[in-house]
């Protein structure tokens, strides 16, 4: 992970065999919103958005290599209506943004028992994420998604929240021990037949939240992407967000693309 | 007064203390030197006996300290299966007062752990702890970071606790011949090889372990000047003894020097006490009704037994109007199953004996 690169993200890489289906909850306005404004450096064709926000992601349905469940205004914004239900078959790879990997829940579960995440075994670790996955909901859609998908399958975190949030003032958790939880992670999700693509390192805090320059002035996933979260969200993240995430995710399904599927 | 004796109250005497009685109405065993209650935050380590303090405890509301546990989210089977909240640390079980002393001078940074780590099947093993993460760790390097957590919530335990209950377990151990280090176990069993040039049988004598006893004490004392340590000896036999003597004779001779050794501490330090589990369970008033037919596990009958008298005797200490009965009686239908349930490495040195009867 590297830390404290000031430089802006490069755009989308366009060495990439699309179209590649980007999916998740609200928090894809992030990277839609990174494409929109990389006008001319990306092939936005290439990416289709698809999913349903906040609680009503639970209501997406995986059926005969289809997805479906999503709200038909949604889609008609987020994809032009291109796809209200969404056919695997018609991509050459799925993007699974935040929706699947509440990382920041389980850092803070594991800091919350006292534990130093370093300290605990790789054994141990890998158990307790086998245990809170499946209580996130979504990791079984996944399951079923790489199950049924030929090609690759990436998998990213929810982001970390904004320090405003507080999340971690008490538990202090450090780089160190997230490299170690990201091992176990990263093993997990390749056991689930997907790649896991960290939240980039450039956007982390020390205190692993998300920096305020990547919070501030997030869009909501609606219309043409105008509409602003409230000020003191710190949940949801800006278009730079995305902008390194569609980085750091377009190298990986190159790499992917040119080789043997993850997992 | 024409003697002491006059004055004494009835438990002094064998007749209307123990002969007179039902066994079930023997009471008065134990008198705490101080109050515990339900606030009273109270760690519990030792041999696997002592894991029944903890599940009494932690069952009867009281405040068992535990500064070493997995996130609260984590199943029951996940945590037993990597030996958490078992003791208020992840020291696996802490069979001699020598082992004790070991844990608490890496604690508080009177000794160093030393490099050595045991090997089974590709994956490495910590000689301290064998058996808690039962696939051992990936690497040498897993092994260590586990230990310093373990020491750190060691330090916390002693820094936090107002009680420490330690279960005396045996006198017989195995160290290191060139560094002295106690082992856990002896290497070659649970895990490790044995190295006859290595490693070294030892059987604790009463001087050595009043030396380790006071060490202990006394490193407590400095850590922590408000804590007190309530000492008890395991009743369960030995699976084994390397001693060269018929395991019964070692027995007798291993649950005799503890509880000397334990006697002695609580008669010289105020806030040292004694808790009578050994006699509770073995002494021949009992009828030896509390072990399993191997005549070696205590059943649970056996250890709500010992459970009951411990908490009857707190009651009364805080209450004095309460009545003085015994311990309760357990129910007529309560089953006497063996308790094999508890995590002990020692009952694996059973798998060692020879089935012919050749050696007799």
């Amino acid at each position: 992970m590297k830390l404290f690169r000031r430089t802006p993200a490069p755009l989308p890489i366009t060495n990439v065999d699309g179209p590649i289906a980007i999916i998740g909850n609200s928090h894809i306005a992030a990277l839609k919103g990174a494409l929109q404004q990389a006008g001319e450096n990306c092939n936005e064709d290439d990416f289709v958005f698809w999913g349903a926000t906040g609680r009503d992601f639970a209501k997406i349905e995986f059926t005969n290599g289809t997805l479906t469940g999503a709200d038909e205004q949604l889609c008609k914004q987020i994809n032009g209506g291109r796809y209200i239900d969404l056919p695997l078959a018609d991509f050459k790879a799925i993007v699974i943004h935040a929706v699947a990997f509440r990382q920041f829940v389980l850092v803070n579960m594991l800091k919350r028992s006292g534990l130093n995440i370093v300290q605990i075994s790789t054994e141990v670790l890998a158990a307790l994420v086998e245990e809170f996955m499946p209580k996130q909901g979504t990791t079984q859609l996944v399951g079923d998604i790489t199950a049924a998908f030929d090609g690759p399958v990436i998998v990213t975190p929810m982001p970390m929240p904004a320090k405003s949030s507080g999340l971690f003032a008490n538990t202090k958790p450090s780089r160190d021990e997230l490299e170690q939880l990201q091992k176990v992670t990263r093993a997990y999700w390749a056991k689930m037949g997907a790649a896991l693509v960290e939240q980039p390192g450039e956007t982390l805090s020390r205190q692993l939240y998300t920096e305020d320059r990547f919070s501030r002035g997030s869009l909501r996933l609606q219309g043409n992407l105008s509409v602003r979260h409230k000020a003191d969200d710190f949940k949801h993240m800006n278009s730079k967000y995305g902008a390194w995430v569609l980085a750091d995710v377009t190298r990986k399904l190159a790499e992917l693309q040119h080789g043997d599927r993850d997992g | 007064m024409a003697n002491p004796y006059e004055q004494l109250p009835d438990q002094a005497f064998w007749k209307p203390a123990v002969a007179d009685r039902d066994w079930c109405d023997i009471s008065g065993m134990w008198m705490p030197k101080w109050d515990i209650g339900p606030d009273t935050k109270i760690a519990t380590f030792g041999s696997c006996f002592a894991q029944h303090f903890s599940r009494a405890l932690t069952k009867r509301g009281f405040c068992w300290l535990n500064c070493e546990a997995l996130p609260q989210a984590a199943s029951d089977d996940l945590v037993a299966r990597y030996n958490y909240n078992i003791y208020s640390a992840r020291t696996g079980n802490i069979y001699t007062v020598a082992s004790l002393r070991q844990w608490l001078d890496w604690a508080f940074g009177k000794a160093k752990p030393p490099q050595e780590i045991w090997a089974k099947d590709g994956r490495a093993y910590d000689p301290f702890r064998p058996m808690i993460e039962p696939d051992g760790f990936a690497d040498k390097a897993e092994v260590d970071r586990a230990r310093q957590a373990t020491l750190k919530a060691l330090r916390l335990v002693v820094k936090r606790a107002d009680l420490l209950v330690f279960t005396l377990g045996l006198t017989e151990g195995w160290e290191n011949a060139s560094d002295g280090h106690i082992y856990a176990m002896c290497p070659g069993t649970a895990a490790g090889d044995f190295d006859p040039e290595q490693h070294r049988f030892v059987n604790y004598d009463a001087a050595g372990i009043a030396r380790d006893l006071d060490h202990v004490i006394g490193l407590l004392r400095t850590e922590n000047p408000l804590l007190k340590l309530l000492l008890t000896v395991s009743p369960v036999p030995l699976t084994a003894t390397a001693s060269g003597k018929h395991v019964l004779t070692a027995t007798t001779y291993s649950k005799s020097v503890l509880r000397g050794a334990a006697g002695e501490a609580a008669d010289r330090y105020a806030h040292v006490d004694y808790f009578p589990s050994y006699e509770i369970i073995t002494a021949p008033v009992f009828g030896g009704r509390f072990f399993a037919d191997n005549q070696r596990s205590v059943t649970q009958t056996g250890v709500n037994f010992v459970m009951s008298a411990f908490f009857d005797a707190l009651a009364h200490q805080s209450g004095p109007d309460q009545d003085r009965d015994g311990p309760a009686a357990p129910e007529p239908d309560e089953a006497t199953e063996m308790e094999d349930d508890l995590v002990c490495e020692e009952v694996m040195l059973e798998a060692f004996a020879d089935r012919t009867g050749s050696k007799e």
